[in-house]
């Protein structure tokens, strides 16, 4: 009986994967079978663009990823594209409708950065208080935007849907930061990914439900 | 390992597994249970504190103050916050020891492995640092201990009470075949017994082929009892009374006088229907017949009534007018006499009104060792001279000379009672062979000390059937052949009993107590019955071989052959042996033709039932060989002892 308890025992296994994966034959496929043959045209130069990263600096990667989903993805409420008031859509699902809001940018790039081999720690995804319409505009909206910390002591550069550059935090007086946060934490230890998304508590947390539903369309952490 | 073991190993071995498998289940998906919650609840906690820190002025004391009120208020093991720069700003840790009643063992064995909750904190658009919140899991893994071990309790009870009622239906679905492994049994051990078909499909099956086979044991039993006791009655008995006929009453004779005890008293008495032709001429054919008949049902009657009281009776017409009754191991002479002169005397009247007739009777005492010319010559004699006195029936008794060793029969209770309760009994072995020479078993023949002498049992054996004393002797008997055979390692003795033994519930007890003590020994004794006591009792033998079967005592029928298929269901009863009876051997050289179809014909049928046959009273100059060519298997008797 000991024994059998103590095969039950999950192996611990290092599930601390830096380095993000992307199963891109599945990624088209999906694609393919969501949105149709037309759509994996995208799907293919988001890879050939993410390939071509390798060798650049991280300003290159930043550039080059904003770059991407800023000319390919349009700017879309939930509501209007989805029909309920807030929904975190996968990389894929934001590729294949060619819309998305603030956080569907912010995540596809997020997403885009960390294959391209930026670690988890430089990276935030960030509330912010974003002023629309001009500096003396009194009208704010909840917004997120996507940091690059060079290092942790850092200022950093943010990468926003609603300008086309990326920019240091402090040329961006139009937003103020409310709160941060990004996956770490999240699949260390005995759990694996797949595990710790898969069971359905988790899954009540918006952040953790897009990540384990983007793995099903081969992205592994 | 028997089947019922084997089935409750199954049993066991499957509830062992459910209960471990299932056991080992709910405790890992319990174990996970409380992981995952713990973890859920450290992540909430921790990105609650950071976006509560994050909104703050980064004033140290106040950031303390807050994880401080968290740490103090809730239910943690540990909250850190770490620097951007990775210097530790702050660490909380729970250092009390918990009492709870968890052992180290099962903390080791299913550990709850909750990560921390990890939050980043924002100073600005600055990273200030990382939190990381570990709620205290000593209360879950006590949850844990405690359901586990209910678990383990309730899991227990179902699994021990799912054995029990498993083990209760193994016994209901497994006594069929009880019945069946016994009937089997009973099958191996020559007793073809027949019995209820259980319900159980395959049992069933087993039964019915058993039964079928008992079934055809009977069947054929039957149909050969019924041939051969055909050719007996032909070749053995006087068609119109059916009472022996002269060669077999010799032969019975014969017997008697070959006998190995030269002590023993016999009687015969004679009697003839005086003038036959007379009587003939004068009533007519049919009414002679009649009144034969009638003397022979007397004749029968009388038998009956002294049936209890010697060792066997024979009656038999010997010729046209002459009757004969045999009586062995008797020597009351007198009353046997009278009570047949007697009847006759009724006879007599009833018929005085047609015509007069006579009924001269004779009758004698002689031992075994005479010569049967000597009896015949002096039964002749006063026969002839009854018949002169024309006198219905004159008492004519010829007691040969023996000094009788007690007077009264209070004397003889006595003495008898005396020698069997102060053991004063010896056995004395008489080989049974098989033809190579080989010993089959010894036959013990009782000595009982009286008046300071060893006598055999002819001396004494009428006294004691009269006096009721047998069952005693029998088993005082018994008691010495068990002695006999714990001095050695082979030898199968056989022992003559009485019907009477084993009739008396309170001997009988004794006997089987007495054979119970010593198993081992019981299983090389034998007990023989005679045929004739054995069809008159039948019922009581049938419940006394039940019995010692079960006990591993030897059974055989002795004398055997002139009643045999009187004998119903002798196939259920499992014998071991017969010993054919001494009359009938003899006849296989006084009328050879008949008597050999028939004793071929019965040691044929003995063999059918796995019965070793065995002849009887095989006297000097028997031809072997042809008891051995008729299919008997053993020999015994006078011939056997010289050889």
């Amino acid at each position: 009986m000991l024994l059998l308890i103590s095969v039950l025992h999950f192996s611990y296994s290092a599930a601390t994967s830096k380095k993000l994966t992307i199963d891109f034959a599945l990624f088209h496929q999906k694609m393919a079978g969501k949105y149709g043959d037309t759509r994996t045209e995208l799907s293919q130069q988001w890879e050939r663009m993410l390939l071509g990263l390798t060798d650049l600096d991280d300003l290159e990667k930043l550039r080059r990823v904003n770059q991407f989903f800023q000319n390919n993805v349009r700017f879309k409420s939930d509501q209007a594209l989805w029909g309920v008031s807030d929904y975190w859509a996968t990389p894929l699902e934001t590729l294949g409708k060619g819309f998305g809001d603030c956080e569907d940018y912010a995540i596809a790039k997020y997403i885009s950065l960390r294959f391209a081999g930026i670690d988890d720690t430089k990276l935030r995804l960030i509330y912010v208080r974003a002023r629309m319409g001009g500096p003396h505009s009194s009208v704010f909206e909840p917004h997120m935007v996507l940091g690059y910390y060079a290092d942790p002591m850092a200022e950093p550069l943010i990468l926003d849907n609603l300008v086309n550059t990326v920019a240091l935090a402090s040329e961006r007086t139009d937003l103020s930061p409310v709160f941060s946060f990004n996956s770490e934490g999240l699949w260390a230890g005995h759990l694996s990914a797949n595990q710790a998304a898969s069971s359905p508590t988790a899954r009540l947390s918006r952040w953790r439900d897009v990540l384990e539903r983007m793995q099903q369309d081969g992205i592994g952490f | 390992m028997s089947l019922i073991k084997q089935l409750w190993v199954v049993i066991a071995v499957v509830l062992v597994l459910a209960f471990v498998s299932s056991f080992s289940i709910s405790s890992y998906s319990a174990r996970n249970y409380f992981s995952e919650q713990l973890n859920i609840k450290n992540i909430d906690n921790a990105n609650m504190l950071a976006l509560s820190i994050s909104q703050l002025e980064k004033d140290p004391t106040l950031i303390e103050l807050l994880v401080a009120a968290q740490f103090d208020t809730g239910h943690y093991q540990k909250i850190a916050l770490i620097l951007a720069n990775g210097d530790t700003f702050l660490v909380k840790e729970y250092e009390a020891v918990v009492a709870d009643s968890v052992p180290d063992w099962f903390s080791t064995l299913v550990p709850l492995n909750v990560l921390p909750g990890v939050a980043q904190i924002q100073d600005g658009w600055q990273q200030f640092g990382t939190l990381y919140v570990e709620s205290h899991s000593r209360f879950a893994q006590q949850a844990l201990w405690q359901s586990t071990s209910q678990m383990f309790f309730w899991f227990a009870v179902v699994a021990l009470f799912s054995g029990a009622i498993g083990s209760l239906i193994l016994k209901v679905i497994t006594r069929p075949l009880d019945d069946v492994v016994a009937q089997a049994e009973a099958i191996g051990g020559r007793r073809f017994i027949t019995s209820q078909e259980p319900r159980t499909l395959e049992f069933g099956r087993v039964v019915r082929a058993m039964n079928l086979l008992s079934l055809r044991v009977r069947n054929m039993l039957e149909t050969e009892n019924k041939r051969l006791d055909e050719m007996r009655i032909k070749f053995q008995l006087d068609e119109l009374t059916g009472l022996n006929n002269r060669t077999t009453f010799m032969a019975a004779l014969d017997a008697a006088l070959a006998s190995d005890d030269k002590t023993e008293p016999h009687m015969i008495c004679m009697l003839r229907v005086f003038d036959l032709r007379v009587i003939n001429q004068k009533l007519g054919h049919k009414a002679t017949d009649k009144l034969l008949c009638d003397v022979a049902t007397l004749l029968q009657q009388q038998g009956k009534r002294f049936e209890a009281q010697v060792g066997s009776v024979t009656l038999a017409r010997i010729n046209s007018s002459d009757f004969a009754i045999l009586l062995t191991q008797a020597d009351d002479i007198k009353e046997i006499h009278n009570s047949i002169q007697q009847s006759l005397l009724q006879l007599q009247q009833a018929h005085a009104a047609k015509v007069n007739i006579y009924f001269p009777l004779a009758a004698t005492v002689f031992l075994s060792s005479e010569a049967k010319p000597d009896i015949l010559i002096r039964l002749d004699n006063v026969l002839a001279n009854a018949e002169l006195t024309e006198e219905a029936g004159i008492e004519l008794a010829y007691v040969p000379e023996q000094g009788q060793m007690f007077r009264s029969a209070a004397e003889w209770r006595e003495a008898l009672s005396t020698a069997i309760n102060n053991n004063h009994i010896t056995l004395k072995q008489y080989p049974v062979c098989y033809f190579d020479g080989t010993l089959f078993h010894s036959e013990a023949m009782v000595r009982v000390s009286l008046a300071g002498e060893q006598r055999s049992a002819g001396c004494f054996i009428a006294w004691a059937r009269r006096l009721g004393l047998l069952p005693q002797l029998d088993v005082a008997v018994i008691r010495q052949a068990l002695t006999i055979l714990q001095g050695s390692e082979t030898l199968i003795l056989a022992v003559n009993m009485t019907i009477d033994t084993i009739k008396d519930h309170a001997i009988k007890n004794t006997i089987l107590k007495l054979l119970q003590t010593q198993p081992e020994l019981g299983k090389r004794l034998s007990l023989e019955f005679n045929e004739q006591a054995v069809i008159a009792e039948i019922e009581a033998f049938r419940d006394f071989v039940r019995v010692a079967k079960g006990l591993g005592i030897i059974l055989g029928v002795q004398a055997a052959g002139n009643q045999f298929a009187q004998l119903k269901d002798i196939q259920e009863l499992g014998l071991d042996y017969l010993k054919v009876d001494a009359s009938l051997i003899r006849q296989l050289y006084t009328s050879p033709q008949d008597a050999k179809d028939f004793i071929g014909g019965f040691c044929g049928l003995g063999h059918s039932l796995g019965l070793t046959m065995i002849a009887e009273g095989v006297v000097d100059g028997y031809d072997i060989s042809l008891l051995q060519q008729v299919g008997l298997d053993a020999i015994t008797g006078p011939a056997v002892r010289a050889g």
